[in-house]
């Protein structure tokens, strides 16, 4: 279980070069996390960094001993980092305790960051009409490959189990009802939808007693109302409205 | 049914407070905000009780005055008599025969805050002469009374604080005013009125159609008795002198009716609230407290009033009266009450008479005296509009709350209720006329600039008004009066919006009895013009440019009162008070304005085009814009883009590396064969984007670009974006959670993108577009103010936080009819109004519905705001919460910060006042009144991010250069942060992350053949929104972030101030924050170091922010963008 309290902290000082040089801190602290072996660090204020942060924690704490495995937080600034023996986790918290700075130099990276970065993932968004059709038909393909799988062994699932699969005839789907009126194929989704809009109609003033509960339940309404609009003027006297321009 | 048997049948307990309830279901909110009004602008009577011990000891000094004779006028009486051109005569000084209070104080109908207490003071008839009526007699001695007992006040220590007023800003007619000193350092004042016993003059003499100003006072003609023929009429003067006779009986008359009426009286501290409020209370020639009283009196004695009516309804009966075109028109008359014997028992003259003379009539009592002289017929129609939108309010209002404090607690001056305004001074010519005009000669000068005024304008103006100029009181006359040499007006109007910017005026046909009079009044300008229907006709034409159009009125004013009062008189207006800060440095503004057409004229082409796409498997049905440039309401619309096909005007012009695109709504037809899986379904629906961008590109020759969101399309000079929409989307949103999952992956660009294309956002937006195109056909000015109002915003660096749809929608709250009398009809005044909106709304109390046109329902407008009030009770509500008609369930606003909205009101409040000086005070000049509406308070801000100029794409909207923005940040109190980060480093750069967004010269794109399409061209691409993003995510917790989206280069960076103190360590802020130990730990010695080590703690408990390590993140994020840091003096350790 991960401690709250911050008492469990130590902080790393950290000295980070990418473009600039600037001092930083790790917090560091035990991970336990159930069923794991006492290995895990749990670091929180993770830098940002152009390069792969995954990837940066991992050359970062190699430094100490041999790293299992890092699990980056989606927020992009806290991780856990396990390490492959429990003595490293041991050895990087020593280093805490007694503020070695540790040095992280980075190397500027190969693709486009930045500015730059950002225009060419805008112009990744379009990447030409061939492409993106070349890419989407690919996907189509994979996905209906997919998922004509997952329809086979389905079915096979239950031929197993002895159940006789019956295939269904061939044919397109009805357009006409047989008297001439043309009937649209109505897809799953669409008359699902229309199905949640219907709603089912009640007569609401029919019997005695729903007048009566009508009626009752308006003057409560408006009992209620006259309480709510005494306690917005009560606001608004306190807030000094009543002032005359 | 009766109501007794339902009571029953429903079974209901016994609850005393039904009747109430059941009497007041409609309006209670409103009812009970009366009463709380009331109990706020009740004087309590008792707390002033000494207030009658000092009246009465200052009756007793007065009555023990003695008798005395005086010469002539003394002092400044003497000199002020001198420049009004009246007599100076002797004066027999006799103590004043009665002085007791009247008026509100009496009757208790004073509207805190005013607690003047009026105090009627009757000069014996033994004072004045037989023929005093005559030139300015009366006046004089009046003058002299006051100045002697004036002397004698001054010299009483209780007393001595006297200051000159004017009753109803009439030079003639000064009052003292006396200050006292009450126990408990609280002061009161005592207006002293002089009043005449009825029968001193004779009425019959100052009937309307009198004169008694003779043009050659001599001694000759001051004998004459009789009205010598020919000689004008002097109503004014008549009715001046009569108020003074008929005080006590107008006094007794209103009394008496509030006695009789239970209501009466808190009815009239009602209407003296709403009048005040109106703003139409102080002028000189308006409807003030008095008459409005008089009026509820006249109601109440001809039966309109019942006593059963409560003070609201007796104010909407009197409001009702009000509103009546004919009720001073045709004149009124109060039931006649006859004099005292001693004033004689002449008959008073006819009531023709008096509308002959007067443009008001309503007869006081007496039938002598129109208690209506005073008012100016613009006056008139001022207050009728005020009553009917009064009315309006209290009959249909859809937002009670609103409604009442439109009513009676926002004060609406002229800036808020007209239009346009100008300011114009004409020069007067000092002495003359004093002796013998009915009507002063600045009043004269102010009717007259009006008729001038009204007539230029003509149909362009529903109401014109020239304000008139009040004489304010001062300790002494001199300050009191002085005659300038010339007179400044203001001139306000209310536009016609869909008049007012014509470019022709066209006057009567050339061979009507008419043309000569239009001649007249144009001179020069006016020419003969054949229209297209075979008419021919005189008229008048104004040139302007296409960016000009709204200065027209501005221009017709400046003509026409320079033509008619002369060249020296000086005319300012404000139309294109604020343009400078819409133009680009590197357009001209004709250009842009052309580009607003351009871009619809694109629009409904390739509106034309989508729709006849054959080769598509679906049709397009329909094609909606979405964004704010196709409604005209964005600031800076694209301009025509030479790789798009489109040609800028000026050929030198640079070429843009970026282009903002133009959303639209393609709808598909509907079908069955789409998918049922939700992300084979987008994919699908990319595809049939693909084939769209297929067929553009070789049907109609348009470069067009696929996504798998959106296509792309050059068109004529313009990128649109195209979002296809299909009726299966709905189903498909509802059932694609795991659609949403697969986004975290995405680049920030395409995934801006994709937040652009969900179904919902597109829904709403083009709900949204639907709902600003309604109110712009309803309201022209509206898309004008909206661009002004999204100026103001980027300018003020809120661009993050009033979003483009908020800052529209806060503009069309503005223009809801139930927040103005009228739908504003200037660009000037709408943007005001969305000024005072934002400074004045109480966001924390409050949601604002906007629903401009009205199309809500009052349930759900209830439920919406019963929705929030549910919140805000819970202390979950935001701390703004817009909420649009057409998605009510969606509040915009929701981010922001309490402190934030703070800045924005003050903000705000700021631009108003200083608007508002400039136009009512006429101090500034334009330059001063841009300079502060248009300039970020930068002093806020703990650090600054000033942006490479090559990575702005707007750049030239930018309000200042690159240069002078930075002098201002410096002189803002903020230096390089130079000093704690290695700037150098980074601003060298690498190629791998600066890239050039900048314009470019043409040659250069000659030079290098880049003027294909090809990968040159950006489109829709906003760097500075996404790193603004990518900063409030990861620091949203530390710091506020503050930026402009519209080419103003600089981000502002405020730190929290929880964060910046001392704290325990919190994960999500763990990665802006160092030991609090560690950053002292610098400065100290090395054996406290060695202890603290000894010690072996890492982070003692307490961290704090570490700034520097920040900024320099902040600075690594934005690598290529960022040009520049600055912090705040002294924030560097």
């Amino acid at each position: 279980m991960v401690k709250e309290s911050s008492d469990g902290f130590t902080a790393l000082p950290l000295q980070i070069t990418q473009g600039i040089t600037y001092q930083r801190y790790l917090y560091l602290k035990q991970h336990e996390a159930e069923g794991a072996k006492s290995s895990g660090l749990f670091v929180a204020g993770v830098p940002f960094f152009h390069h792969d942060t995954r990837g940066v924690l991992q050359e970062l704490f190699e430094g100490f001993g041999p790293v299992r495995d890092v699990v980056l937080h989606p927020s992009k600034s806290s991780a856990v980092v396990v390490f492959e023996k429990p003595g490293t986790r041991q050895k990087v918290l020593d280093a805490a305790q007694a503020k070695q700075l540790v040095q992280l130099k980075l190397q500027e990276p190969e693709r486009a960051y930045g500015l730059k970065g950002l225009v060419e993932a805008h112009k990744a968004c379009f990447p030409g009409n061939a492409v993106l059709r070349k890419r989407l038909d690919d996907w189509t393909e994979e996905f209906e490959d997919e998922e004509a799988r997952k329809r086979r062994e389905a079915a096979a699932a239950q031929e197993e189990q002895g159940w006789t699969v019956v295939k269904r005839r061939g044919g397109g789907r009805k357009s006409s009802d047989g008297q001439g009126a043309a009937v649209g194929g109505v897809a799953l989704a669409a008359a699902q939808a229309i199905a949640a809009g219907k709603k089912e109609k009640h007569l609401t003033n029919f019997y005695r007693f729903q007048q009566k509960e009508k009626r009752r339940s308006e003057l409560m309404d408006l009992r209620e109302k006259f309480a709510e609009d005494k306690r917005r003027i009560a606001e608004m006297k306190a807030a000094r409205k009543f002032k005359p321009v | 049914m009766s109501h007794k048997r339902t009571r029953e049948e429903a079974d209901l307990p016994e609850d005393p407070g039904e009747d109430l309830l059941l009497g007041t279901q409609e309006s209670s909110l409103f009812e009970l905000q009366v009463e709380e009004l009331l109990n706020g602008a009740r004087v309590d009577y008792v707390r002033e009780d000494d207030v009658e011990e000092l009246i009465a000891k200052l009756s007793a000094l007065l009555r023990s005055l003695p008798v005395k004779k005086l010469d002539g006028p003394r002092g400044e009486a003497a000199k002020y008599l001198k420049r009004m051109g009246m007599p100076q005569k002797s004066l027999r000084f006799a103590p004043p025969e009665r002085v007791c209070a009247v008026g509100g104080w009496v009757y208790r109908t004073l509207a805190s805050p005013n607690r003047t207490v009026d105090v009627a003071m009757q000069m014996p008839s033994s004072c004045f002469d037989e023929k005093d009526q005559l030139n300015n007699r009366y006046f004089a001695r009046r003058l002299q009374y006051l100045a002697e007992v004036a002397t004698v006040l001054r010299r009483n220590p209780a007393f001595k604080d006297v200051s000159w007023d004017f009753l109803q800003h009439d030079a003639r007619r000064p009052v003292l005013v006396i200050t006292l000193q009450r126990a408990g350092g609280e002061t009161c004042a005592i207006r002293l009125l002089p009043v005449l016993a009825p029968g001193t003059f004779p009425l019959t003499k100052l009937a309307p159609e009198r004169n008694n100003l003779r043009a050659s006072a001599g001694p000759a003609a001051a004998g004459a008795d009789k009205d010598a023929p020919g000689l004008p009429a002097t109503p004014h003067y008549n009715a001046a002198i009569m108020q003074d006779m008929l005080l006590d009986m107008q006094h007794q008359v209103l009394q008496d009716a509030i006695k009789a009426h239970p209501n009466l009286g808190d009815a009239i501290i009602l209407l003296k609230v709403w009048a005040r409020a109106q703003g139409s209370c102080g002028q000189p020639d308006s409807i003030n407290g008095f008459l409005l009283s008089m009026l509820a009196a006249h109601l109440a004695a001809t039966g309109s009033l019942v006593h059963a009516m409560k003070p609201l309804q007796v104010m909407r009966a009197v409001l009702n009266a009000l509103q009546q075109p004919s009720l001073f028109s045709k004149g009124t008359a109060m039931q006649r009450r006859s004099l005292e014997a001693s004033a004689g028992s002449a008959s008073p003259p006819s009531p023709a008479a008096f509308c002959r003379h007067h443009v008001a009539v309503f007869m006081d009592p007496s039938g002598h005296l129109n208690l209506a002289a005073h008012l100016s017929k613009s006056a008139i129609a001022e207050g009728q509009s005020a009553a009917r939108h009064g009315l309006r309010l209290l009959d249909q209002a859809a937002d009670q709350e609103a409604a009442f404090a439109e009513l009676f607690l926002t004060k609406h001056t002229p800036t808020l209720t007209y239009d346009a305004s100008w300011r114009v001074s004409v020069p007067l010519d000092g002495s003359s006329g004093f002796e013998t005009s009915d009507v002063l000669p600045h009043r004269g000068m102010e009717a007259r600039v009006e008729g001038v005024a009204q007539q230029a304008l003509g149909t362009r103006a529903k109401s014109v008004r020239a304000l008139r100029e009040p004489l304010h009181s001062g300790p002494s006359l001199e300050a009191a009066s002085s005659t300038p040499s010339s007179v400044s007006i203001l001139i306000a109007a209310q536009l016609d919006t869909g008049e007012a910017l014509r470019a022709v005026d066209m006057g009567p046909p050339a061979e009507s009895p008419k043309a000569g009079a239009f001649r007249e009044f144009w001179g020069d300008r006016a020419e003969l013009r054949r229209y297209k229907d075979g008419n021919i006709a005189e008229s008048v034409v104004w040139e302007c440019g296409p960016s000009e159009r709204h200065l027209v009125v501005d221009r017709v004013m400046d003509y026409a009162l320079k033509r008619h009062l002369g060249a020296a008189c000086a005319v300012s207006g404000h139309a294109g008070l604020l343009d400078a800060v819409m133009h680009r440095r590197n357009a001209h503004p004709d250009e842009q304005a052309n580009a607003r057409r351009q871009i619809e004229a694109a629009m409904l082409k390739l509106g034309k085009q989508l729709r006849s796409a054959s080769s598509l498997p679906l049709k397009i049905v329909a094609v909606q814009p979405l964004s704010a440039a196709a409604r005209h309401t964005a600031a800076f619309p694209p301009l025509p883009h030479p790789f798009a096909g489109g040609h800028r005007a000026d050929p030198s012009a640079k070429v843009d590396r970026c282009l903002d695109t133009i959303d639209l709504l393609a709808q598909l037809e509907g079908s069955g064969k789409w998918p049922d899986n939700p992300r084979a379904y987008a994919k699908a629906k990319a595809a049939m984007g693909c084939q769209l961008a297929d067929e553009l590109a070789s049907g109609f020759g348009l470069h067009a670009h696929a996504s798998e969101h959106c296509i792309d399309v050059l068109a004529d000079g313009f990128a649109f974006r195209i979002f296809l929409a299909s009726e299966r989307d709905s189903a498909m949103a509802d059932a694609s959670p795991a659609a949403q999952a697969g986004k975290e992956s995405l680049t920030p660009p395409e995934a801006m993108l994709a937040r652009t294309a969900e179904h919902a956002a597109l829904r709403r937006s083009a709900k949204h577009h639907a709902m600003l195109a309604a109110l712009s056909g309803a309201a022209p000015a509206f898309p004008a103010a909206a661009q002004l109002a999204s100026r103001w915003v980027s300018v003020h660096m809120l661009s993050n936080h009033i979003t483009e749809p908020m800052s529209e929608l806060l503009t069309a709250a503005a223009f809801a009819a139930d927040r103005a009398a009228l739908i504003p009809g200037s660009r000037l005044s709408g943007f005001i109004r969305f000024l005072h909106l934002l400074s004045t709304y109480s966001w924390r109390e409050r949601a604002l519905v906007v629903d401009p046109n009205a199309e809500l329902a009052a349930a759900d407008r209830e439920t919406a705001v019963a929705a929030h009030s549910k919140a805000r009770r819970e202390g979950m509500a935001p701390a703004m919460c817009i909420i649009p008609a057409y998605d009510t369930g969606n509040w915009l606003g929701k981010g922001l910060s309490a402190s934030v909205v703070h800045r924005i009101s003050a903000l705000a409040q700021r631009s108003l006042s200083v608007i508002q000086g400039h136009v009512e005070g006429g101090l500034l000049t334009p330059g001063v009144v841009q300079a502060s509406v248009f300039t970020s308070a930068l002093a806020d801000f703990d650090a600054l991010l000033q942006l490479s100029r090559d990575a702005l794409a707007l750049a030239p909207c930018a309000v200042l250069s690159h240069k002078a923005q930075r002098a201002a940040v410096e002189q803002q109190g903020f230096s390089s942060a130079a000093s704690i980060l290695p700037l150098e480093a980074l601003q060298e750069g690498s190629k791998h992350s600066r890239a050039m967004l900048k314009a470019l010269p043409q040659e250069l794109v000659r030079k290098h053949k880049m003027s294909t399409m090809g990968q040159n061209l950006l489109l829709g691409f906003k760097p500075v929104e996404l790193y603004v993003e990518s900063i409030e995510q990861r620091y949203g917790g530390v710091a506020t972030v503050c930026a402009d989206a519209q080419g103003g280069g600089l981000i502002g960076i405020k730190w929290r101030s929880a964060v910046q103190k001392a704290h325990e360590l919190t994960i999500d802020t763990a990665h802006a924050v160092s030991p609090a130990a560690a950053t002292s730990a610098v400065r100290s010695s090395k054996a406290a170091k060695r202890q603290r080590m000894a010690n072996g703690i890492g982070v003692g408990g307490a961290v704090t922010l570490d700034t520097t390590s920040c900024l320099a993140e902040i600075l690594v994020m934005g690598n290529g963008l960022v040009e520049h840091v600055f912090v705040k003096h002294g924030s560097v350790t």
